[in-house]
């Protein structure tokens, strides 16, 4: 008996050992009772568990013991604002351009910059072409957090969601503690529609709306070649598509209207970039939607409704965002499409304003770099007792699909589609949408590589 | 004034009778036989039937009819005045709150018809054998519970290892991994009185003795399709984790709460030298109190969608459970041997402070969860 080699065993449900050598006496079995030898009968003596609960002792840990990189709960010194303070929630680009132009015409007013996440500094709309740039997620990142705090002279609170604004106290309650403001900022942004699917998968649809929902996305795509389903074939999908496709995943889209970017670009030319697409292996199924998401056997089956089935290893949704207004909505802030706002970016309370995804200003949602760049700059400076005003003009709108690169710009809104074209060219050719007024309120460029944004830019300004 | 206030307004009244009620029954009920709870583990039965009768399980479950509107907060706040007196009971109140839960949020009418009323009224009693569940679904440990799609129903099979609030007739709800079919699995409610089902009480605990906490032993238990809760339990969980989470915190606040009492009492007798000590009761109260309006707003929206919610939900729950066990730290130091006597509150609320860390999700489950958020 002594000269065998005992072994030890281990309940998964509560960590009881069986060691064979000493046996379980008080239910029956002797010492040297090996794992084989116990009945199945037998029950964990701590828990009620069974002889298939256990699992052999050895002496390597269950993972990796390298001190996780944990969220550790702030130490209560950290920054709680004050009467003086600018306080920005949100640290995305909305809000990190707020601080930077705050420092930019020389303010030096306290400044908390609070982010929900981890608050570090990149380029959303490089998520979509990062694997063409031949870039990881970790390399998007232009400068870290805690750097860009230092940088700008300003304090910053990351992992910190606010639950509840509180005007009447001026202040804001989050889960580690309130945070006291003398000028609020809100820079919200949006978050990804969710669509109603049936099926056991039904969540495991990928919103990739910041970095990391991306580095989530990218641990699957660096796995190897896999099957991708897009939801959505606007700018964000179109440009996953091209984007996902070029580093030799298979792309499928599905997208209920009956051409790509619907909302910007003429019939005409969207079936051009539908064409290229196509041409590179992208498969569309349009003027349909995905009702169904079911997972068996490591693979995703994808049902639409118009039928059509196929499967897949990844969904992500690219369906349009939503401006995240949950909490001005609590607070009794004005809010119709986004937080509304006037010029001033100045909310429906007195000394909170907002910008970027989140805000409205006058009933229109700014989605793009260029206007919430000057939507920051309009706040810093109506911050600092200047009174600055948004002027509303019209975006440029460059959609980064190096297969069939376009541009559009919407200079006034019209309910007319009767666009026409005034240029051709080999790669693609320029067109017009002209309002009921003969006004020129669209215009929209196709294939003219690097040189389509200056193009435009000589129409619209 | 904005939402938050107002739906504080509109119920403050039915909100402030209920509390009263509750505490009525602590006073009369529960007090009298806390110590005995902690030492001697009797499920205070009684106790809870009359919680029950006081309203405390249904505020949240207007599905019951017992309510028009749900107003999660004043369920954990019911259950924190409980776990102030005795967390062994506080516990028991949450596992009832959660099992009204699984059927408030239930896809399928039947189970929820059939259960929710009696579940919401105390009449029949609950507990959730979830734990297993969550630590699944965040990649801990693997599902125990495996069902089999037959005729009418699931058979299923499995242990799980403690399950509270049990006992005859007493009903909880659990989720089973579906057999055949990787990645799916079926939410239910199980009856204890259901052939194949064993209720066994195998080890003793620190603390919270008087739970009716068993080890249930599922040998080809059928479960019929009417006590199906959602046949997708991943969807399911989905939806109703935040409630899950949110309603735990009444246990952390109440005992965190009565810590600071015990502290603040000993006072007038020690202050000259418990002025020494970290963690003094004000600045505990100062930070409970933000904890407390946290978890409030929080409680307000539980079907909120955002991942940063999520993500605030498991911060507040991280830091009941630290404050917990600080309060109950203080509570011990601030009073000395009086505390280190078998029969003192304060060495119990010790116990219990490190059940607040411990059941899922645990500090470390927490830690886990968010690190894998950001």
């Amino acid at each position: 008996m002594h000269s065998k080699n005992y072994e030890r065993w281990i309940c998964e449900a509560c960590g009881f050992i069986y060691d064979e050598a000493q046996g379980d006496p008080d239910s029956g079995l002797a010492p040297g009772t090996c794992y084989a030898d116990i009945p199945e009968g037998w029950e964990c003596p701590l828990c009620g568990m069974r002889k298939s609960d256990l699992r052999l002792l050895t002496d390597s840990p269950a993972g990796d013991l390298r001190k996780t990189e944990h969220i550790k709960t702030p130490d209560r010194c950290e920054c709680r604002g004050g009467a003086e303070y600018i306080v920005i929630v949100g640290a995305g680009f909305a809000g990190w351009s707020v601080a930077e132009a705050l420092r930019r015409i020389g303010s030096s007013a306290p400044v908390l910059l609070i982010s929900s996440c981890r608050g570090d500094f990149y380029s959303k709309p490089s998520l979509s072409g990062a694997l063409a740039d031949g870039k990881t997620a970790q390399d998007l990142i232009y400068e870290d957090a805690f750097s860009r705090a230092q940088r700008l002279n300003i304090q910053i609170r990351t992992d910190t969601p606010v639950i509840q604004l509180d005007p009447s106290r001026k202040r804001l309650i989050t889960s580690h503690g309130s945070i006291a403001y003398g000028k609020l900022v809100l820079a919200l942004g949006a978050h990804q529609r969710e669509l109603a699917l049936r099926g056991n998968a039904a969540h495991n649809v990928h919103a990739v709306n910041d970095l990391a929902d991306y580095m989530k996305l990218r641990q699957k795509l660096d796995s190897g070649p896999k099957l991708v389903t897009i939801l959505g074939s606007g700018l964000i999908g179109c440009e996953f598509a091209d984007d996902i496709s070029g580093a030799g995943h298979a792309v499928t889209m599905v997208d209920p209207n009956h051409w790509p970017l619907s909302r910007l670009l003429p019939e005409e030319m969207a079936i051009d970039l539908q064409k290229q697409l196509n041409d590179k292996g992208i498969v569309f199924h349009l003027g349909t939607i995905l009702t169904t998401l079911e997972y068996s056997a490591g693979r995703y089956r994808a049902v639409l409704q118009n039928g059509v089935t196929f499967e897949t290893d990844i969904v992500v949704i690219a369906a349009g965002l939503i401006p995240n207004t949950g909490l001005a909505e609590r607070t009794g802030l004005k809010v119709d499409k986004g937080i509304s706002v006037d010029l001033q970016m100045q909310s429906s309370i007195s000394d909170i304003y907002a910008l970027g995804d989140c805000a409205s200003v006058e009933g229109t949602v700014y989605s793009y770099i260029e206007p919430i760049k000057h939507q920051a700059e309009t706040i810093a400076e109506n911050l600092t007792g200047q009174r600055s005003l948004f002027s509303k003009k019209p975006t440029i709108i460059k959609v980064k699909t190096p297969t069939f690169p376009l541009a559009a710009c919407q200079i006034r809104k019209t309910e007319t589609r009767a666009w026409t074209v005034v240029e051709r060219q080999e790669h693609g050719c320029r067109m017009e949408l002209t309002d009921e007024h003969g006004e020129l309120a669209a215009v929209a460029i196709s294939g003219f590589e690097k040189l389509a944004a200056r193009e435009l830019y000589k129409y619209c300004m | 004034m904005n939402q938050f206030a107002r739906n504080l307004m509109d119920n403050d009244w039915s909100e402030a009778a209920m509390l009263d009620a509750v505490s009525a029954v602590i006073r009369r009920d529960l007090q009298p036989m806390t110590t005995q709870i902690d030492l001697e583990g009797i499920y205070p039965e009684r106790v809870m039937r009359n919680l029950g009768a006081a309203g405390a399980f249904y505020h949240h479950l207007p599905a019951s009819g017992h309510v028009e509107s749900m107003n999660l907060p004043v369920a954990v706040k019911a259950m924190s005045r409980v776990s102030e007196e005795c967390m062994s009971t506080g516990f028991a109140v949450w596992c009832q709150d959660t099992c009204g839960w699984y059927l408030e949020n239930a896809a399928n009418s039947m189970v929820q018809e059939q259960w929710i009323r009696t579940v919401a009224s105390g009449k029949t009693l609950g507990g959730t054998g979830m734990s297993n569940t969550m630590k699944a679904f965040a990649g801990i440990e693997r599902l125990r519970l495996q069902g089999r799609r037959v005729e009418g129903g699931y058979l299923v099979n499995g242990n799980l290892p403690w399950v509270s609030n049990l006992g005859r007739g007493h009903v909880f709800g659990t989720l089973f991994a579906l057999e055949g079919a990787s990645h799916q699995s079926v939410m239910t409610l199980v009856d204890c009185d259901m052939p194949g089902f064993t209720l066994k009480q195998m080890a003793h605990f620190t603390a919270l003795e008087g739970s009716g906490t068993y080890a249930c032993i599922f040998d080809d238990v059928f479960i019929p399709d009417a006590m199906i809760i959602d046949e997708n339990g991943a969807a399911f969980l989905h939806h109703s984790k935040a409630g899950i989470v949110l309603l735990q915190i009444g246990m952390g606040l109440g005992v965190a709460q009565s810590c600071i009492d015990i502290s603040r009492e000993t006072e007038s007798l020690l202050s000259h030298v418990n002025r020494y000590l970290d963690d003094r009761p004000d600045d505990l109260q100062n930070e409970l109190n933000e904890i407390n309006e946290a978890v409030m707003a929080l409680a307000e929206t539980p079907y909120e969608y955002a991942k940063e919610y999520f993500r605030a939900v498991l911060q507040v729950r991280l830091r009941v459970s630290e404050i917990t066990l600080r309060s109950a730290q203080s509570a011990m130091l601030h009073s000395g041997a009086k505390g280190y006597l078998r029969t003192a509150p304060a060495q119990r609320k010790l116990r219990e402070a490190y059940f607040v860390a411990m059941i899922t999700p645990s500090i470390k489950h927490l830690r886990k969860e968010l690190a894998e958020m950001s």
